[in-house]
């Protein structure tokens, strides 16, 4: 319950991208981010309009930068990385012909759905997979 | 500043939405078939590179810098798998060209 208020794309990342899965590790990463978060808002509400263009500045560069640090220790095996790349693709795509947040999903749902699909002969190796069932998203 | 009711409502109505979404997926415990956990084990690889590649270019017409440099960052972020020093090495980069005037 508490840890959803605080839940955002990169706390998400994070967790995915180490092995800990737990409460602890998700709202620290989740209160980390939520506090420099909002206190670099305030620093930037009060202090903003002394820097002239952010978009000048290339700042929106570090975006694609930080969630490249979070894809690449997920790239363990050749089909992981054919995954990204198509995705990669069909983003570029999409995001050219669909309205934002529709072509994120549309990438995820396709990309995914052929990931699953490649590796179907794979046996399941999820170690929590005994009692088939697992925490979703 | 003043805050009109209904501005107060939407704000309202937005946070209830957002947190009900990330509430369910965490309380949510179902049983899946081994095709959807595969499925789920691709949903960050996708949705990443999909958050990543169309972010890349940037709209002030300097493409080719952010692409060597985002080649250049996921080298690092492939040796080191650092994020702090990824985003400082792709970063310091497009500012060094910039520096020296390239604009590509």
């Amino acid at each position: 319950m508490v840890s959803a208020y605080f839940l955002t794309d990169e706390a998400y990342g994070i967790v995915m991208a180490s092995n800990e899965r737990s409460f602890a590790f998700l709202l620290g990463c989740e209160l980390s981010l939520f506090v420099s978060w909002n206190v670099f808002t305030l620093v930037g509400a009060l202090a903003g309009s002394i820097i002239a263009d952010p978009a000048k500045l290339g700042v929106d560069f570090i975006f694609p930068l930080s969630f490249t640090a979070l894809i690449v220790p997920l790239l363990k095996s050749k089909t992981d990385v054919i995954v990204a790349g198509i995705s990669g693709v069909l983003a570029l795509v999409f995001s050219k012909i669909l309205p934002g947040g529709f072509s994120i999903f549309a990438t995820g749902v396709i990309g995914s759905l052929l990931g699953a699909w490649l590796t179907r002969s794979e046996p399941p190796t999820e170690p929590n997979l005994e009692d088939n069932t697992r925490e979703v998203a | 500043m003043s805050l009109r009711l209904e501005i107060l409502l939407v704000f309202l109505g937005m946070c209830a939405v957002t947190f009900g979404s990330r509430l369910a997926g965490l309380m949510l415990r179902a049983p899946l078939p081994p095709f959807w956990l595969r499925f789920l084990r691709f949903v960050p690889i996708s949705v990443f590179a999909a958050l990543i590649i169309p972010a890349i270019p940037g709209d002030q017409g300097q493409g080719i810098m952010r692409v060597f440099t985002s080649l250049l960052a996921a080298f690092v972020a492939w040796r080191t798998r650092v994020l702090w020093l990824t985003v400082l090495v792709g970063f310091g980069t497009f500012w060094v060209l910039k520096f020296f005037g390239v604009h590509a």
